[in-house]
């Protein structure tokens, strides 16, 4: 059993307060949703896989119907899960509410064997934990995306190993395709960005939860309780489809395609995901709003990228190129 | 004292007469576009193989998705109880009945007189059901039967991601087009059934002894991987498909009781 | 988007805004002959006009809402609520979902997503419903609920407030939500009005009416029950939107009095009661021969269902927000779902019922997400149980043979433990 590690669904649980605990954060992404532990086909597939546990101890929040009714199922069974609820929005009683939370969650930890976490143990896990976080984004991607990608997630997922630090040379990167943003949740593997590479299209920039979003400013200091100082920090890290701030989600969407200067979106939603499929009301006026064109896929979490992807992949190529 | 069931599926129709509580007869045949004519035509054969005539008839009881479709018949009862309790009487020791028809497949767990506890229904897709197999069978240009036989011999499989029938088809096309040999293929479409059937068991839990019927219940590859992916044996009476029609038969005996 | 093919479609339905046509049908009623034993259904009635004909005239401002958002919050913070998916009900049950439906598909809303919000949705999208002034969500109890409110506000350009819900229930939680209700009627008190004089009038009518409801569900534990749960999943509309208001009270005094009667007179809800049922989550709104069949043919009666469980304290006028947030809080259906199933075990209990049937509605993440504790939970209880799969509002998404074949099997497992018995005689 895998005691020293604690596995998170989401990127909003902060790593800080795990480290800080004493335990090792991994991100959960198993390989596949698989019989979903009993809950029914018509939830979210993440959600779903996110019911076989790894027998470590497990983070949930409350981001979404689908997770929610998982960690009920895990809890249920008797598995080690905690729930951490989550704000929608940034505003200052939700960065208030959101530090209870999190003291919250260090005193389960402390149940669970973990160091009692002081305002100055805490304040002192921020700043390594950061630096991991920025240096693990900021890998430059020398290869192809996917195999940064690749690189990316055994750094969330195997945060033990330093297989996140080599460089392999295996693919060839595309340099020349038209530039797309890939948006979605949170593929666990490079399947489907090697797919979008192998049509011709070249990844300008990711947003998922394991990429883009994931990326929290260091507390500025604003706040001298290091509790309110982290709820702030996460609360206002890149919005993801789930919260309901739709103003700032969409300047944020903007930000990313002035950054990339991509020439269209590609949006990979999971099956039965409503916040991606809500999100995809916003994208579809952020491009047209721009005239960029709009690729909608939807897949199964965990699936290999079927071969009505490709097609329609290479039709939004030659479309970007013509 | 005689009775019979009648089983009016999507795709068959079955008959089985019971003569003072013994197998007298059976009748399977197409139900095609006309529901009433199939269940009369299959009514008239079984009563034929018996020997009996209409009239020494006491009860007949109807099941089935056609089941409002026999007029002739003096009750009406679920495949669902019919199944549980005709499996029941040919196997007393199950406890979990796992039925894959044409189109909807059910997992039914009963009692130890072969009362229903709790079900389990998938019929709003083909995935999973006899109907994903002859989907399959024809995109591989092979026979069902043949199916089974490539399956059971084949030592790798290849991952069938869908839930959907129609999406997998397109799955094994690529899949072929790719050169990936037929026996995998047809490997990973009985596992991706029986994907499905675990799923479905999971939800209304698997008590020991289990037993398959439905015309897929002859595909002993389905049964096997089902029961090396549940740790037990699969028990399949004889004539699975008839184990509906059976025990709607069982159940007439009953009610003239 | 061009969604002049779908209005086209839904021409007859533009006297739906104009408000003289409540009028006229609100004097129609008196024309309705009831009987003390149905004048409830005449007073439902009559408040859902008077509510559409005040919303189309702007008396108030209109407040779309989510359903459990407590109505008290809306009615005393100045406004009129209306939620859309009491409409996407009423819309369905006039067959007119389709329409409103295919608008939202047509805008690129998943056929995935929960059809009270797609119909939401089409009702903003046609510009059918009251315009809202303001928006308001809360998270309880689903994430959709947000999500298509969110996406109402921009179709209309409407200021759009979230209402986080804390998931426990503690006192600090408890604290902390009505800290927000009450920043959030200093923020909207410009635009809906609303002042503590509002607030006790509210909280009287609120009270008086859970008065009258915990009698009701008091007289439906009754055997054989007075009242059908079929009916009362119809009449959920006014536990939504009326508690706070006279009409409200009105409803739930009138239906009292029926069921006193019923009870009195030994009139059952169903002349042939051979089976109690408790029923989870809603029912399909739009016709459906099967849940009649229920009734009247398979003597199967809805005894009770989970949403008109009484679970919160009269509200306090000087203690409004809190008494607001404990009773959001205290709600078993949001929180983890072990809290569910506990009401529910509570539930069959009390009301003595044959078996649970819990309505899959498609898309609804929240309730079927669920269905593994409660089926667990029943099982352990040896209470039968069936996840019945359908739609509320989208008939599209349900097959009538495939759920009368489901309600036929579950209740011959209820008849096979009465009897031991097969088959419908």
């Amino acid at each position: 059993m895998d005691s020293a590690f604690v596995d998170l669904t989401c990127s909003y649980i902060p790593t800080e307060v795990i480290r800080a605990a004493g335990f090792t954060p991994r991100r959960w992404l198993p390989a596949a949703a698989g019989a979903g532990g009993g809950l029914p086909q018509s939830l979210c597939c993440y959600a779903r896989a996110c019911a076989a546990g790894s027998g470590a101890a497990a983070v949930f929040t409350t981001c979404c119907d689908g997770m929610r009714r998982c960690y009920d199922l895990r809890a249920l069974r008797g598995d080690r899960v905690f729930i951490l609820d989550l704000p929608r929005t940034a505003h200052e009683a939700a960065v208030t509410y959101f530090a209870g939370e999190l003291q919250r969650l260090a005193d389960w930890l402390a149940d669970l064997g973990g160091r009692p976490i002081t305002a100055a143990s805490l304040a002192e896990a921020i700043d390594p934990e950061s630096r991991r976080q920025q240096s693990l984004l900021g890998m430059a991607a020398g290869a192809s995306v996917a195999e940064w990608y690749g690189l990316l997630l055994k750094g969330w997922t195997e945060p033990s190993t330093a297989a996140h630090m080599k460089r392999g040379a295996s693919c060839k990167p595309i340099r020349n395709g038209p530039a797309v943003l890939l948006t979605g949740a949170c593929p666990p593997d490079s399947g489907f960005i090697a797919a979008v590479e192998e049509s011709g299209l070249r990844p300008a920039g990711l947003d998922f939860c394991t990429t883009a979003r994931c990326s929290v400013e260091p507390p500025a200091g604003r706040d001298h309780d290091p509790w309110l100082a982290l709820a702030r920090a996460y609360l206002a890290k890149p919005p993801c489809p789930r919260t309901a701030d739709r103003a700032r989600r969409r300047a944020y969407l903007e930000q990313l395609l002035d950054r990339t200067g991509a020439r269209g979106v590609v949006l990979y939603a999971f099956k039965f995901c409503d916040h991606t499929a809500y999100d995809l009301g916003l994208w579809r006026t952020v491009c047209r709003h721009r005239g960029l064109p709009l690729l909608y896929l939807e897949g199964e979490y965990g699936a290999r990228v079927p071969g009505q992807f490709l097609t329609r992949l290479h039709a939004f190529r030659e479309a970007l190129k013509a | 004292m005689i009775t019979v069931g009648v089983d009016i599926g999507s795709v068959t129709t079955k008959a089985v007469v019971l003569v003072h509580g013994q197998w007298g007869g059976a009748s399977l045949l197409a139900t095609g576009a006309d529901n009433r004519g199939s269940a009369e035509a299959a009514l008239v054969r079984a009563l034929a193989e018996a020997g009996v005539k209409r009239e020494e008839v006491a009860v007949i009881v109807a099941t089935g998705y056609g089941r409002i479709n026999a007029p002739f018949a003096h009750r009406q009862v679920t495949e669902i109880t019919c199944h549980g309790k005709g499996c029941h009487a040919l196997l007393p020791q199950t406890r979990t009945i796992v039925d894959v028809g044409g189109q909807d497949s059910k997992v039914i767990r009963v009692d130890d007189r072969g009362r229903v506890v709790d079900f389990v229904m998938n019929d709003k897709c083909a995935a999973g059901t006899g109907r994903f197999l002859e989907v399959m069978a024809r995109a591989l240009e092979t026979d069902l039967g043949g199916m089974a036989v490539l399956a059971r011999g084949a030592r790798a499989s290849v991952p069938i991601s869908s839930t959907c029938t129609v999406f997998a088809e397109s799955e094994v096309v690529s899949y072929v087009a790719q050169g990936r040999p037929k026996e995998e293929i047809i490997r990973g479409l009985h596992e991706a059934i029986v994907d499905r059937l675990e799923a479905m068991l999971g939800r209304v839990g698997v008590e020991p002894a289990v037993a398959m019927t439905g015309g897929v219940a002859l595909n002993r590859a389905i049964v096997e991987e089902l029961g090396r992916r549940l740790g037990l044996e699969v028990h399949v009476p004889p004539h699975p498909q008839l184990v509906g029609a059976f025990g709607a038969a069982l159940i007439a005996c009953t009610a003239t009781a | 988007m061009n969604l002049r093919p779908y209005v086209s479609k839904l021409d007859w339905q533009k006297h739906l805004r104009n408000p003289r046509t409540y009028g006229v049908l609100e004097i129609l009623t008196y024309l309705w002959r009831t009987g003390p034993l149905d004048a409830h259904r005449k007073a439902a009635f009559r408040w859902g006009l008077q509510l559409l004909r005040r919303a189309y005239r702007r008396e108030r401002p209109v407040v779309w809402t989510n359903v459990y958002t407590p109505p008290e919050l809306i009615w005393a913070l100045g406004g009129l609520p209306f939620m859309p998916e009491v409409a996407a009900a009423v819309v369905a049950s006039l067959g007119s979902a389709p329409a409103l439906l295919q608008a939202a598909q047509s805008a690129w809303y998943s056929t995935d997503l929960c059809s009270f919000h797609r119909c939401g949705l089409g009702l903003a999208l046609t510009n059918l419903a009251p315009r809202p002034d303001v928006i308001l969500a809360t998270g309880h109890l689903c994430d959709g609920a947000v999500k298509f409110l969110e996406a109402a506000a921009e179709v209309y350009g409407v200021p759009f407030y979230v209402l986080h819900v804390p998931y426990a229930g503690g006192v600090r939680e408890v604290r902390w939500l009505a800290a927000e209700m009450e920043a959030l009627s200093r923020e909207l008190r410009p635009l809906l009005g609303g002042d503590e004089r509002l607030r006790a009038s509210v909280a009287r009518n609120s009270n008086l009416a859970r008065r009258y409801l915990l009698e009701i569900n008091e007289l439906r534990a009754r055997d054989p029950t007075p009242w059908s749960g079929q009916e009362a999943l119809t009449q959920v509309a006014v536990l939504f939107m009326a508690p706070g208001t006279p009409g409200g009270v009105q409803f739930y005094r009138w239906l009292w009095r029926a069921l006193h009667l019923r009870v009195r007179l030994n009139r059952p809800a169903i002349p042939r009661q051979r089976f109690r049922l408790l029923w989870l989550h809603f029912r399909p709104y739009y016709p459906s021969p099967t849940l009649s069949w229920l009734e009247r043919e398979a003597g199967a009666v809805v005894a009770f269902e989970e949403v008109h469980n009484v679970t919160w304290d009269p509200l306090d006028p000087h203690a409004f927000w809190s008494g607001l947030a404990a009773r959001m809080l205290g709600n078993p259906l949001w929180g983890p779902a072990r809290r569910r199933a506990e009401q529910v075990l509570h539930l069959v209990r009390r009301y003595r019922v044959d078996g649970v049937v819990h309505f899959a509605h498609w898309g609804c993440r929240q309730s079927n997400g669920a269905v593994p504790l409660l089926q667990s939970t029943c099982a352990g209880a040896g209470v039968p149980f069936l996840n019945l799969e359908g739609d509320c509002i989208d008939a599209r998404n349900a097959g009538p043979g495939q759920m009368l074949t489901r309600l036929q099997a579950f209740l011959e497992v209820l008849e096979g433990r009465k009897s031991g018995d097969h088959g419908r005689r």
